[in-house]
């Protein structure tokens, strides 16, 4: 994947930086001041028992969920909010979102169109892109997750698998410095949700810079640079996926693993 | 016997003059009626809240009090306003009342129906609101909301027959004129039953096709 901004050498120490991101529901904090760094071409994983606010922090990430507080840098945009005080701009909130692709548990492709158009129409919009480069690009991304002969099939026509490959290729069509998962094989068989881990796999080997929600612990185990573990809200621990796997040091990750692994 | 059992036929003349003023009378009360209803389905979600609150006694007032009600309210009601409009033009305001509010809920569920993960997913990508609208939501809830909408029609067709009431010369007034005359009250209402099936059902068929293909990719 090519990053058109990030290559040159700039004074950005990290390439995504969410910080102190707390997501408030009345006084039940969702979210409680978590902080994620992550490099370019790094991969974390975020696991943790259901509850623990780890799809809500995401979706914080490129304010699908508003944050009740907080700062998300990526690249050269930054965008704060904080409590009342301050909401981002339209124009801010785009650009961020611009450089973050999404792939949501239950793909959400757009049902009325082809899998090409599912792909092509934010090129066009969002970028500006003609509709044949778009065409073109899509089609090479539908290539990329071996989908090709699906160009012309409505998500209707295709399998759970396929659609979500098919929102790989189309998160990944404006070209985003980040591609956030939530819980990309949540909604799909075990045997099919092999093949769009197996495309994940194949994207983070070529770079990709991502942040990936996720119960698949050999997944995060293997393809994950770092491991987070968040519970009720916090981040109880982080570092390297083996070890954190194979000695946990928070009771509540040792809980959760316990509970997980060997199912 | 066969002319016995035909016999209801000969009133599809004189019946059928009365089919050309309840067309007229649908035409102009759908088109009127779809545009009520966008204005009233966009205005209830406005964030004025008198405009909100306005659009929604309408749509209330319209799917609540009875269409007949409504009919004698605009035609024997607006004279003492100082308004007189004629029979014709008294039965398009109330059931352009009636029809906007109905297709005014019709094209707000239809919009509600298009699953919150689309307009989610348009964000993510980047879309602004107007592309969202325009290429995400607009085209999967017209979908959803063409057959209501156009079964709607097909009831304010049959509801035209109200207009008999306050003198519109639809088939109902046709037919109740015949049978005064002949006192052959079964033919003649036969007949103007036949009349309105024969529109009636083929667009029905229509609508379940349409719906069918519409529904395709969604």
């Amino acid at each position: 994947m090519n990053h058109p901004v990030n290559n040159t050498e700039e004074s950005a120490p990290m390439f995504l930086r969410a910080s102190g991101i707390t997501k408030k529901y009345k006084e039940h904090r969702a979210v409680d001041n978590v902080t994620l760094e992550i490099d370019q071409g790094e991969v974390v994983s975020i696991i943790g028992p259901s509850g623990a606010g780890k799809s809500t922090f995401l979706r914080c990430i490129n304010f699908l969920e508003m944050p009740t507080e907080g700062t998300v840098s990526i690249g050269k945009e930054s965008v704060a909010v904080r409590t009342d005080s301050r909401l981002p701009s339209r124009a801010e909130l785009a650009a961020i979102r611009r450089s973050v692709g999404m792939v949501f548990q239950s793909f959400n492709l757009f049902p009325h169109l082809t899998a090409l158009r599912n792909i092509s129409l934010a090129q066009e919009r969002v970028l500006g892109r003609s509709g044949e480069e778009a065409d073109e690009k899509s089609y090479q991304l539908l290539k990329r997750v071996g989908l090709d002969k699906k160009a012309t099939a409505y998500p209707g026509q295709c399998s759970g698998g396929q659609q979500q490959r098919i929102a790989i290729a189309r998160a990944l069509a404006l070209d985003p410095l980040v591609m956030l998962f939530d819980e990309p094989t949540s909604a799909l068989d075990p045997e099919v949700g092999a093949e769009v881990l197996a495309v994940m796999r194949e994207l983070a080997d070529e770079g990709m810079t991502a942040i990936v929600v996720t119960h698949e612990m050999s997944f995060a185990r293997d393809v994950s640079d770092r491991m987070v573990v968040m519970v009720d809200g916090s981040v109880v621990e982080e570092g390297d996926p083996h070890a954190i796997m194979s000695a946990p040091s928070h009771e509540r990750t040792r809980q959760f693993l316990s509970a997980v692994v060997g199912r | 016997m066969i002319e016995n059992l035909l016999s209801w036929t000969q009133y599809l003349p004189a019946l059928s003059k009365g089919v050309g003023v309840a067309l007229s009378m649908t035409g102009i009360v759908i088109v009127l009626g779809y545009l009520l209803g966008l204005i009233l389905a966009y205005a209830s979600v406005s964030k004025l809240q008198v405009i909100k609150i306005v659009a929604l006694v309408i749509v209330e007032v319209g799917r609540g009090v009875p269409l007949l009600v409504l009919l004698y309210i605009v035609y024997q009601g607006l004279p003492q306003l100082q308004l007189t409009p004629t029979a014709f033009a008294s039965a398009v305001i109330a059931f352009t009342w009636s029809a906007g509010a109905y297709s005014a809920e019709v094209i707000r569920t239809s919009i509600d129906a298009v699953p919150n993960g689309q307009s989610e997913a348009a964000i993510a990508v980047g879309m602004n609101r107007l592309d969202s609208f325009r290429f995400i939501i607009a085209p999967q809830a017209i979908r959803v909301g063409i057959p209501p909408l156009m079964n709607i029609a097909i009831q304010f067709f049959q509801f035209t027959s109200l207009a008999y009431v306050i003198t519109v010369p639809e088939i109902m007034q046709a037919a109740y004129f015949q049978a005064t005359v002949t006192f052959d009250y079964f033919s003649v209402f036969l007949a103007a039953a036949f009349l309105y099936a024969v529109i009636t059902i083929p667009a029905t068929m229509l609508v379940s096709r349409l719906e069918r293909h519409l529904a395709k990719h969604l």
